[in-house]
């Protein structure tokens, strides 16, 4: 059985100059899908602006997560974006991005307590500040990978 | 000590539910609170509170966006808010508490 990891550096973009929530999702749509990991760019895009909707995903500290579950998702994955700039997402200054992508078929519940081990240690200020000083996507994996090795 | 019981849930449950968990945990051990919090999250229920944590609980701290068991806090002080103020402005809540501005549910 070939495991996919949930993130990996290909998932990741460090000092990406993006203007606009709408471009960070494009980026987010745009990485998933060259690696393979969602087969429908429009419905996943279309998912992510839907959840987008219901409750920004700006969760203060410059960090937003926008997280689907969706038919168009092939592979749990997660992308993180450290954004050149810090943009204006719902009224919020949102700098880094880490991104969600949940198949819509299989609610695993190992993946949902990674994501969950996720939220609560960006509640963390070193972590944070950590992340936010990255220059290369092999650190940002050196705060991340902690992920991977819960899912084995 | 004082013992805080809270539930946090949101509609998606996939990251806010355990922000404001992490959020309410952390505040009320560096205030000097005992604290026990149940998510409601994707994953469903977890933590729960069960009825010596209710009894025992001096304060109920009710953080979500979607639909929450309520009957079982019948009796208690409670503070109803959005999962988003646990995760963004946790100290407001708190200061509720201290100025005893929760109200019998």
């Amino acid at each position: 059985m070939i495991s996919v990891k949930l993130i990996d550096e290909k998932l990741i973009k460090v000092n990406i100059e993006l203007n606009n929530k709408k471009e960070v999702i494009k980026e987010f749509s745009n990485l998933l899908s060259i690696n393979d990991r969602i087969s429908n760019k429009e419905l996943f895009e279309k998912d992510v602006i839907e959840r987008e909707s219901e409750l920004s995903t700006s969760m203060g500290y410059g960090i937003a997560i926008p997280h689907t579950q969706s038919e168009s998702v092939s592979e749990t994955s997660l992308v993180f974006l450290k954004l050149s700039e810090a943009i204006d997402w719902d009224n919020d200054k949102v700098q880094m991005v880490l991104g969600i992508a949940v198949p819509y078929s299989k609610r695993e519940e190992k993946h949902l307590k990674i994501l969950s081990a996720l939220a609560r240690k960006l509640m963390n200020e070193e972590f944070r500040e950590g992340l936010l000083n990255v220059t290369l996507p092999s650190e940002a994996m050196q705060y991340l990978s902690f992920l991977n090795l819960e899912i084995e | 000590m004082k013992k805080i019981i809270a539930v946090c849930a949101c509609p998606a449950g996939i990251a806010h539910t355990y922000m404001a968990a992490e959020n309410l945990e952390n505040y009320a051990k560096k205030n000097g609170y005992d604290i026990k919090v149940e998510t409601n999250g994707s994953s469903g229920v977890e933590n729960r509170l069960n009825e010596n944590d209710i009894t025992a609980a001096d304060y109920v701290i009710i953080a979500a966006d979607t639909k929450v068991e309520m009957e079982r806090f019948k009796g208690k002080l409670l503070l109803e808010t959005s999962v988003s103020t646990a995760v963004r402005k946790v100290d407001d809540i708190f200061k509720k508490i201290e100025n005893n501005e929760l109200k019998e549910y």
